[in-house]
C-alpha cells in the first residue's frame, strides 16, 4: 500500500510539531500548517492525501475553516483528532450534519491508533481520488418532531393459542390499521414491525396531531375485538431525519432522543393508555388530559409523564383538544 | 454531581497533552469524563425491577465515589506539574518532545 501523504493542520504549534514527530516515527511525512487563513492554499501547494486537523476545544473558527477544507478539496480526506466528552461530541454533531469529516481519533491519541486510522482513510481514498469525485452529501437535517410509538402485547395465554402465522396475521393487520389512521391524522409511518410501528409528526401542530392520532388509535382498538393489547408513547424534540444509504436503496430514518423516549413511554405505558411527556401535552394544547392523576415517572424523562386513558373518560379526553388551528 | 473542572477545563488539558506519552494529566481528565458518563448512563438506565434500581443505584454511587477521587488527583497533578490553574495552561518545562519511541 501507499504511503499517504498528510498535511497536518494546529494552530497550535507545540502540539503541531508533537503530531508531526510521532507521524513521522511512523513513517508519515506531514508538513504543518499553523494559519488557517493559508490552509486551503497549502491544501493547494502540497495535494495531500489526508488533512490531519487538532481541534482545540473552543477555539472559534476550526469547523469554519474545516468547511472550507473539504468544499476546496472534496477529494482530500480528514482526520480529526478531539478530546472526548463535549468537544468530540460537538464535532461529531457537526461531522454528521456536514459530512465535512471522514474519520475522528479521541485524544490522548497513541502511535498505534493514529496509524492505524491513516492507513485505513488511505485504503478507501485511491477510488474517490480515481472516480475524481466528492462523496455524495448525506442527505439529512434537525426537525422538530412528534413522534408516536404504539406497542402491541400479548396478554398471556394469547400466543399458544396461535399458529405462528395467525400471529403475524394479527400483527400486521393492526399495524395496517393503525398506520391508515396515522396518515389520515397527517401523520408519517417511519416502520412497522412485530411489536408495533413507529410514526412521526411534523409541522406547528405536530404535537397536536400526534395526541389526537393517540387518543383515536386507543380508542378504537378498545372497541374492536382484538385480543392483542395496543399501549402508546408519545414524544417531542428535535431530531436527526434523512435518508440512510447502507445497503444501497435509502431509507428514510428519524434518530433523537425523543424517538427513542417515545419508546420508553410506549413500554411504560398500561394497556390501553397512552404517556406522554408533558411538552407534548403542553403543545398539543391539551388542556385537561390528566385522566389520571398520579404522574409516571420513566426513566430519561425529566418531567413525570401523564397517562391519558381514553376507555376511562373518552369524551373529556378527546374533547379537551380543539381543532388545530394550523395545518403541518 | 458535584464537579471541580468543567467539560471545557478537560479538554483544554486533553487539548495539550495531545499523546499518550505525555498526557499523564490528560489520561486522569479522560478518566473523568468516562466517569461521569457512567454517571449519566446509570441513572437514566431503565428499572425494570427493584434489583435493577438497586444494581444501577450501586453503580451509580461507586462513579460518584470514584469520580471525586479522581478530580482530587488531578488537581493535585496540575498543581505538582505547575499547570496555571486558572486558564489550565500547561507549564513551558513541560512542553518537550516524547522521550519514548511511538
Amino acid at each position: 500500500m501507499l504511503i499517504p501523504r498528510l498535511l497536518v493542520f494546529d494552530p497550535d504549534d507545540y502540539t503541531a510539531r508533537v503530531l508531526q514527530d510521532m507521524l513521522a516515527s511512523s513513517g508519515f511525512v506531514a508538513p504543518i500548517v499553523l494559519d488557517d487563513a493559508v490552509l486551503c492554499a497549502e491544501v493547494d501547494r502540497h495535494r495531500p492525501d489526508i488533512v490531519v486537523v487538532n481541534f482545540h476545544f473552543g477555539r472559534a473558527g476550526l469547523l469554519d475553516t474545516v468547511a472550507r477544507l473539504r468544499r476546496a478539496a472534496p477529494g482530500c480526506a480528514v482526520l480529526a483528532l478531539a478530546a472526548p466528552g463535549a468537544a468530540l461530541r460537538d464535532l461529531q454533531d457537526w461531522s454528521a450534519r456536514t459530512g465535512s469529516i471522514d474519520a475522528i481519533v479521541e485524544k490522548p491519541v497513541s502511535g498505534e491508533r493514529i496509524d492505524a486510522a491513516l492507513r485505513a482513510l488511505a485504503a478507501g481514498r485511491p477510488a474517490r481520488r480515481a472516480d475524481g469525485q466528492a462523496r455524495a452529501p448525506v442527505q439529512a437535517r434537525f426537525a422538530e418532531l412528534a413522534v408516536l410509538v404504539t406497542e402491541l402485547r400479548r396478554p398471556l395465554g394469547v400466543l399458544p393459542q396461535l399458529q405462528p402465522a395467525e400471529f403475524f396475521e394479527r400483527v400486521e393487520a393492526l399495524n395496517a390499521e393503525h398506520a391508515r389512521q396515522v396518515r389520515a391524522a397527517d401523520g408519517s409511518v417511519l416502520r412497522l414491525g412485530g411489536g408495533g410501528l413507529v410514526a412521526t409528526f411534523a409541522g406547528p401542530a405536530r404535537a397536536h396531531l400526534a395526541l389526537r392520532c393517540a387518543l383515536r388509535l386507543l380508542g378504537a382498538h378498545a372497541v374492536s375485538a382484538a385480543d392483542l393489547e395496543l399501549a402508546v408513547g408519545l414524544c417531542s424534540g428535535l431530531a436527526v431525519t434523512g435518508f440512510l444509504h447502507s445497503g444501497g436503496a435509502g431509507q428514510y430514518e428519524v434518530a433523537g432522543a425523543a424517538v427513542e423516549l417515545a419508546a420508553r413511554l410506549s413500554r411504560a405505558a398500561p394497556a390501553g393508555c397512552a404517556l406522554a411527556d408533558r411538552d407534548t401535552l403542553i403543545s398539543a394544547g391539551a388542556t385537561q388530559p390528566h385522566v389520571r392523576q398520579q404522574p409516571v415517572r420513566v426513566p430519561g424523562v425529566e418531567s413525570a409523564v401523564v397517562c391519558l386513558d381514553p376507555a376511562a373518560a373518552p369524551h373529556a379526553a378527546l374533547g379537551a383538544l380543539a381543532e388545530p388551528e394550523h395545518r403541518p | 454531581m458535584k464537579t471541580l473542572f468543567d467539560e471545557h477545563a478537560l479538554a483544554r488539558i486533553i487539548d495539550q497533552s495531545l499523546v499518550y506519552q505525555c498526557a499523564c494529566p490528560a489520561q486522569v481528565s479522560r478518566a473523568v469524563l468516562e466517569l461521569r458518563d457512567l454517571h449519566r448512563y446509570q441513572l437514566n438506565c431503565a428499572n425494570e425491577s427493584t434489583n435493577d434500581r438497586l444494581v444501577h443505584e450501586t453503580i451509580a454511587q461507586a462513579a460518584l465515589d470514584a469520580h471525586a477521587r479522581l478530580e482530587t488527583c488531578l488537581t493535585q497533578v496540575l498543581e505538582l506539574e505547575g499547570w496555571d490553574l486558572d486558564t489550565m495552561t500547561m507549564p513551558d518545562t513541560l512542553k518537550k518532545r516524547p522521550a519514548k519511541p511511538w
